[in-house]
């Protein structure tokens, strides 16, 4: 058996929010004891609703926040207390893609040199074979050479998801993290930068932290997914079996929420619309996080958080449904 | 309620870059033409003025002098026979290069530290800042003589002390946008990608804070130009033989019931430039529009 | 089938850009009756929200102008009304809610206040009586506990709650029509399942139309009676909301079901329509889509095509909709 690539345990991200002059700080714990591993090659799918903190587990692995617990391990290396210059020399193995296309590239800059910085910056390719590498890029993800020139303000929103891809995959990292990468974009264009992530897995080899509230592009892409509600992992598993048979009443509901597009079949099957709204990441509740909202809530829920076991068909469930 | 109209106007308009919208929108500004073309004039006129100017300025003629405009002397002449034309246009270079003083030294204290603020914001930013609202709450007119006092009156004392006065507008104008552009996704996606503080301050930040600064540019020009005149008048400026145009004004209005030519051109000339570096200004504004607007 | 609530007709609208006049929105066409919920669909720039801003005219002028066409409301035509006309039928007959809800709730007032301050307007009560009005709104929107709610500001409240205050707002003028312009879109899929079902449950309370602005056709296939497909500033499609999911009549609106990711099987290539569509200013002759149909023939490109009507309230601007045998939803 091989080691994973990417190990994250009891993960832990506080941020300080300063309500004003005189009031005192408070803490907000956005992500709260997470733990997952990521094989080499492989697509974990991190999907979660606003305030679930699937985007702070992005950039925690990114380390472009800093972890106040826990271990991320990225190649046998633990990266969550790195600095400076050792932390950017483990970054070719470890890059990001943005959710907006608009904001995420500099607008002062050509494609050549967008695409092309990682490389400069990492001292792999200069002058003209930076540029012949950027050629490469480009024609890899469906642009061409006469687009080096161009500004990001001249692409749409898609080819531009496509340049942020290439400056990405520009360092040949093993890792590669996408917040919500779709997201912003038209189903047309979106489903072309699935299939060119697909295309980017089967050639290089590349595993994939796909962040997403789109619970159909996930179950698309996705090997495996974690769904976290208020800043932690309720249920984990291979995408077939959390889709077929979710063991989480939240995964239920939100599975159901989904609507199908497809009218007949929208319109006649049974929902749970859960009430309420998901509870302020201020002032989280005790125990099980969605137990304000679940309709088997029992009294064990209230106290303490469920601890994960495994599930039948792979992955494994927080919840005492069935435990007690 | 405007949101989905911004979002499709936006649209609108995302075919071209940032560069080629910005000339298509100067060039359709014709005031902001006309004001660059006259500045552009008025500087080779300067530059070349002892070639272009019809007498040597400095050449007296107390035969002819305090002479009303004529065919020879297009301006008249002064209370010591000197071409009054020549002197505007020798002037002008005493002027210009006055503003431009000023502008530069307000440049040089106000952005670097507007940078450091808005970069590192906390204790930096929260000193920075105080130090700044201190220096403003000063009455403007009274630093400035207290400044030339100080360093002694001479033209370059003078613009020091103009620029110390216009560095708090620069300070404040670089803060805000480098502390807008620092939150921005690229910059964020540059430090993903492993580049230096330094690197991601001179490629990211920096490209992307300029443009604001150069309507800032070309108001405050206008403003030292305005201000050196002031203070010449009143004699801290140009000192003789050296003359501005405020200085000129200031000389003339000795004269003023005989001949009101002396200080009517000069003064005009401050005038038109002034104004000219404001519309300019303005027409750089409106022509980099939502880009400077978003940043802000 | 009763006498349409609204009738857009040929609908055109321009906005004024660096490349002169476009036409963003061009012969537009459909109605909505009361107590039916129509579907405006399409992607960004298709003109879906530009052509809903229009009916109440509340598109920027300048620099946009409506170019032509006529909007009728219970057969009263709507363009060329005063300012004071169209502000008596703003939040009165015909009210609107937005995707941003915070953009419509100000965030100097209560929620109460606001939703009074609209009864007050329109009806001319009392303070005390817009008061019971707006509680009465609250409860119908279901927020919880709306006597303490009521004096709460927008920013109290979250996303979710925010978005019924808005419909509550909307709904306080007891609208004919209310126009949604992507009001689930910044929800969670949670919580727009909520909202969903209020709105279903409203409509058959109320009886009012709604227009639907969306481009998730999965919120379509959930709420509306009839969709009206739109690309490139134009209306490509309409039918009723089985026939369209079952046996489309544009390659575009095949297309886009063809694209749910839900339908595609795992690990298999996800259906994308090639390219982009085209900006206002370029484009193409002849049908709009035909260069990212993948049924196009080189007639596509020559002739406009004229909307083409088939009956029963169908109709689609495709010239060989008669011959292509287009995949519906499974």
């Amino acid at each position: 058996m091989t080691a994973p690539l990417l190990t994250v345990t009891d993960l832990e991200v506080t941020f300080k929010i300063r309500r004003g002059l005189l009031r005192p700080t408070r803490k907000l714990r956005a992500v709260n004891g997470v733990s997952f591993h990521i094989e080499p090659g492989e697509t974990l799918a991190v999907v979660g609703e606003s305030g679930s903190g699937k985007s702070t587990v992005a950039r925690a692995v990114m380390r472009l926040l800093e972890p106040s617990r826990g271990s991320i391990h990225l190649d046998g290396d633990d990266i969550s207390a790195m600095k400076g210059e050792a932390l950017r020399r483990i970054r070719p193995k470890l890059q990001m893609v943005f959710q907006d296309p608009y904001s995420s590239l500099d607008p002062s800059m050509i494609i050549a040199d967008v695409v092309g910085e990682p490389l400069t910056v990492h001292g792999v390719a200069t002058g003209a074979e930076r540029d012949r590498r950027v050629q490469d890029l480009l024609e890899q993800v469906g642009l061409g050479r006469y687009h080096m020139n161009r500004y990001p303000h001249e692409f749409s929103g898609g080819q531009r998801q496509r340049i942020a891809i290439a400056r990405a995959i520009a360092l040949e990292p093993k890792l590669l993290v996408l917040d919500e990468a779709v997201s912003a974009l038209d189903v047309s264009t979106q489903n072309q930068i699935l299939n060119l992530l697909e295309d980017l897995r089967r050639e290089l080899g590349i595993a994939y932290l796909f962040i997403s509230h789109d619970l159909g592009v996930v179950e698309h892409i996705a090997d495996r997914v974690a769904v976290t509600y208020l800043g932690r992992i309720v249920e984990e598993g291979p995408t077939e079996r959390v889709f077929a048979k979710p063991a989480h009443p939240y995964t239920e509901a939100l599975l159901s929420a989904v609507p199908v597009p497809n009218p007949r079949i929208q319109r006649s099957r049974q929902r749970i619309v859960l009430p309420g709204d998901v509870p302020s990441p201020l002032a989280p509740p005790s125990g099980c996080p969605f137990h304000t909202r679940c309709p088997h809530v029992m009294d064990v829920c209230r106290g303490e958080m469920p601890s994960h076991e495994s599930v039948a068909d792979g992955g494994s469930v927080a919840c005492y449904l069935g435990r007690v | 309620m405007s949101e989905p109209n911004a979002a499709a106007l936006d649209q609108l308009g995302a075919s071209m870059s940032a560069r080629q919208r910005f000339l298509r929108r100067f060039l359709r500004q014709r005031p902001a033409l006309y004001a660059l073309g006259f500045l552009v004039l008025l500087a080779l006129g300067a530059a070349f003025a002892p070639w272009v100017a019809p007498h040597d300025p400095l050449a007296q003629n107390l035969d002819r002098v305090l002479e009303a405009p004529s065919f020879d002397h297009f301006f008249g002449t002064d209370e010591l026979g000197r071409d009054v034309a020549s002197r505007t246009l020798f002037a002008a270079r005493i002027s210009l290069l006055a503003a431009f003083q000023a502008v530069f030294i307000a440049l040089l204290i106000g952005v670097p530290p507007g940078l450091v603020a808005g970069l590192f914001g906390g204790q930096t930013d929260n000193l920075i800042m105080r130090i700044t609202d201190a220096l403003m709450s000063f009455p403007p007119l009274i630093l400035a003589v207290a400044i030339i006092a100080v360093l002694g009156p001479s033209l370059t004392n003078a613009m020091i002390a103009v620029g110390i006065l216009l560095s708090p507008t620069f300070l404040r104008l670089m803060r805000g946008t480098a502390m807008a552009v620092a939150q921005e996704t690229y910059v964020e996606a540059a430090r993903s990608i492993g580049c230096s503080q330094s690197w991601i301050i001179t490629r990211h930040i920096l490209p992307n804070v300029v443009s604001p600064l150069f309507v800032q540019i070309s108001v405050f020009a206008g403003v030292a130009m305005l201000a050196e005149a002031g203070l010449s008048f009143l004699g801290l400026g140009a000192q003789p033989p050296d003359s501005s145009w405020g200085a000129m004004v200031g000389r003339g209005f000795r004269y003023i019931s005989h001949s009101p030519s002396l200080i009517v051109f000069p003064g005009l000339a401050i005038a038109v430039t002034v104004l000219a570096f404001y519309v300019l200004g303005d027409g750089l504004r409106d022509s980099l529009g939502r880009e400077v607007r978003r940043e802000q | 089938m009763s006498a349409p609530l609204l009738e857009v007709e040929d609908l055109a609208v321009e906005f004024l850009t660096d490349h002169g006049w476009v036409r963003v929105v061009d012969g537009v066409s459909f109605s909505v009756g009361a107590g039916e919920t129509l579907g405006l669909v399409g992607e960004s720039g298709s003109g879906k929200t530009v052509t809903s801003l229009s009916v109440m005219q509340l598109i920027p002028r300048p620099p946009g102008r409506i170019a032509g066409g006529s909007i009728r409301f219970e057969g009263r035509e709507l363009l060329g009304l005063s300012d004071q006309e169209l502000e008596a039928l703003r939040g009165e007959a015909i009210a609107m809610v937005f995707q941003e809800s915070m953009t419509s709730l100000n965030p100097a007032f209560t929620i109460g206040d606001q939703i009074g301050e609209v009864v007050r307007r329109h009806r001319g009560v009392s303070r005390r009586e817009a008061r019971v009005r707006a509680l009465e709104v609250l409860e119908l929107v279901q927020i919880p506990d709306p006597e303490a709610r009521i004096d709460a500001y927008p920013h109290e409240f979250s996303g979710g709650m925010r978005q019924r205050a808005a419909i509550a707002m909307a709904l306080a003028c007891d609208p004919k029509l209310l126009i949604a312009d992507e009001p689930t879109t910044a929800l969670d899929v949670t919580v727009q399942a909520q909202v969903l079902d209020l709105l279903r449950s409203l409509q058959q309370r109320l009886g009012m139309g709604i227009l639907f602005v969306t481009h998730n056709l999965g919120v379509v296939a959930d709420l509306c009676d009839r969709v009206t497909v739109m690309y490139a500033g134009r209306m490509v499609e309409t039918a009723n909301v089985f026939d369209l999911f079952e046996s489309p009549q544009h390659p575009y609106t095949e297309g886009l079901l063809q694209a749910m990711p839900q339908l595609g099987e795992r690990g298999k290539r996800l259906a994308a329509i090639p390219g982009t569509p085209p900006m206002p200013w370029q484009m193409p002759d002849g049908c709009r889509f035909h260069p990212r149909c993948p049924y196009a023939e080189a007639a596509c490109a020559e002739q406009d095509v004229k909307l083409d009507d088939l009956g029963e309230g169908r109709s689609t601007r495709c010239r060989r909709h008669a011959e292509l045998k287009l995949e519906g939803a499974e």
